[in-house]
């Protein structure tokens, strides 16, 4: 800087207030700096723990691995006793099927059984109120 | 033509570059203060004549020697002559990084052509009012009409404002006659503290976001032209009903109110993104600089800035002068006080103006504290 760049005020407030400014300007500019030497011991600080956090992230990503492996295994075995159910679930099915046609039939053979123990009922009621029967029933007693 | 923001100042010297036009210029009949320029005259005869120019008349910008021009001498203000026969990215294929992005309010540009104006105004930012029609083309009657214009502009009074309200902006008083050659050249200074703070304030948002800028104390609103209106709303605020109807003819686009007396602000709280005002608060007495400060603070969002443009050393104030100088730490108190500390201090910056031993600007920063509501 030249001699030239300097000048001399002779107004005292300006002096005054040329001082204030510049020594607020290198106070703030301190303390930026030292604000920087803090973000730079807060970097510091700061990459650590993400380094021991990244460490940690790959030995749960190892875990990880390992349980889904384990998983994979079991779920075939899972899935073949699925398909294993579905048979017997296919198998019961069809029992049940032909257990309830069995029973349908069933139903059918009572109804005509039913049917015809009206029927015969009936017949003995016509016979019991026929003459000949009430005679010879007479007679018996 | 109104209002008229340029160019002579005290000790009017005006310069015609003529280029290659120089003989048709030379048969006309100029006053005899003008100096002209041509395309054959050394490049120290030219440097010379630009050192001491009050203003620079360019006739023929394909001839001008840019290279010559040095940063000092891009602080005398320019009337540049557009060549004729040229659309708008023509001439800013040419001009663009030569001329065209040097050129700033206190320049202004002559062309008959709307469509070329409008391309150019709007790439450029310019004010509305920048713009010099002229029907003839002939250089010599160019350069007659403009030396008529410049002389009728006598004063940076005249130029500016007709109460001079701009000019005091930057005439604080002191024995130091700014002409506008040095009203560009602290405008330049200013610009190159507050356009990186200016480029902070929209920080990571995309260009699709507008954000929201109040100057206050806007004058004749020549800040407005430092933001991109496509991607900013600009507001600007000021007591002078003149200086208003002035900032609303140069940028049509913006935003731009009267200031009443009690000062509030007629905005909703937290509204913008950036609040600022240059040389305003230097210009006010302690009473209404705090209801400013108070009301800058309250239309400022959570997280949005605050920024201050003062001249924070001065001469001491004349007798009949009701407003005090103000210090830097007095101002900074001021700030404190009138945001019970709702801020923090961002930015520091003194600023040495060009050929200026009495003046010194100081820019101060601060965000307002509070988390942003996002929009």
């Amino acid at each position: 800087m030249s001699a030239n760049d300097f000048y001399t005020p002779t107004e005292l407030d300006a002096l005054r207030m040329e001082n204030e400014l510049l020594a607020f300007e290198v106070r703030f500019l301190r303390t930026q700096l030292a604000g920087s030497e803090r973000s730079a011991a807060q970097l510091e600080n700061q990459l650590t723990e993400t380094k021991r956090q990244l460490a940690d992230v790959q030995q749960t990503k190892v875990r990880l691995q390992t349980r889904v492996a384990d998983l994979q295994t079991q779920k075939a075995a899972l899935r073949t006793q699925v398909a294993n159910l579905r048979t017997q679930e296919a198998n019961l099915r069809t029992q049940v099927a032909n257990l309830q046609t069995q029973e349908a039939n069933l139903r059918t053979q009572e109804a005509n059984l039913q049917t015809q123990v009206a029927e015969l009922q009936a017949q003995l009621n016509e016979v019991r109120g026929s003459s000949v029967f009430r005679q010879l029933f007479r007679r018996t007693k | 033509m109104s209002p008229l923001f340029t160019h002579t100042g005290v000790g009017n010297r005006p310069v015609i570059y003529a280029g290659r036009f120089v003989d048709l210029v030379a048969r006309v009949n100029l006053p005899g203060h003008y100096g002209i320029c041509g395309e054959e005259d050394v490049p120290s005869r030219f440097s010379a004549a630009v050192d001491e120019a009050t203003t620079l008349i360019v006739l023929d910008p394909r001839s001008f020697p840019f290279n010559a021009m040095t940063e000092d001498r891009w602080d005398v203000p320019l009337i540049v002559v557009l060549p004729r026969g040229f659309d708008a990215a023509s001439l800013t294929a040419k001009f663009s990084t030569t001329l065209f992005e040097r050129l700033g309010f206190f320049d202004r540009i002559v062309t008959p052509d709307s469509d070329v104006w409008k391309g150019l105004r709007q790439r450029y930012c310019w004010a509305e009012n920048q713009r010099i029609e002229l029907t003839t083309d002939d250089p010599g009657e160019v350069a007659v009409n403009l030396c008529a214009l410049l002389e009728a502009e006598s004063t940076p009074e005249a130029a500016l404002c007709d109460d001079g309200y701009e000019v005091s902006r930057y005439q604080e008083g002191g024995d130091f006659r700014r002409d506008l050659r040095c009203i560009k050249a602290v405008h330049r200074v200013q610009a190159e503290a507050l356009k990186p703070r200016f480029v902070v304030t929209r920080g990571e948002r995309t260009d699709d976001v507008t954000i929201r800028v109040l100057e206050v104390g806007t004058g004749a609103g020549h800040w407005a032209g430092s933001f991109d209106s496509a991607k900013t709303r600009f507001f600007g605020v000021d007591r002078s009903e003149g200086m208003i109807e002035a900032a609303r003819s140069n940028f049509p686009n913006q935003r731009f109110d009267q200031l009443g007396p009690d000062l509030l602000l007629p905005y909703d709280n937290g509204y913008f993104d950036l609040v600022f005002g240059v040389a305003v608060m230097q210009r006010n007495p302690p009473r209404a600089r705090r209801t400013l400060l108070s009301e800058m603070w309250r239309v400022a969002r959570p997280a949005g800035r605050l920024l201050f443009l003062e001249n924070l050393v001065t001469v001491s104030q004349r007798e009949e002068s009701m407003i005090p100088p103000m210090s830097a730490l007095e101002f900074v108190d001021l700030i404190l006080e009138e945001t019970s500390g709702q801020v923090v201090l961002e930015h520091v910056e003194a600023l040495r103006y060009p050929q200026d031993d009495l003046f010194r600007g100081g820019v101060l920063s601060l965000l307002r504290l509070g988390v942003a509501r996002t929009r």
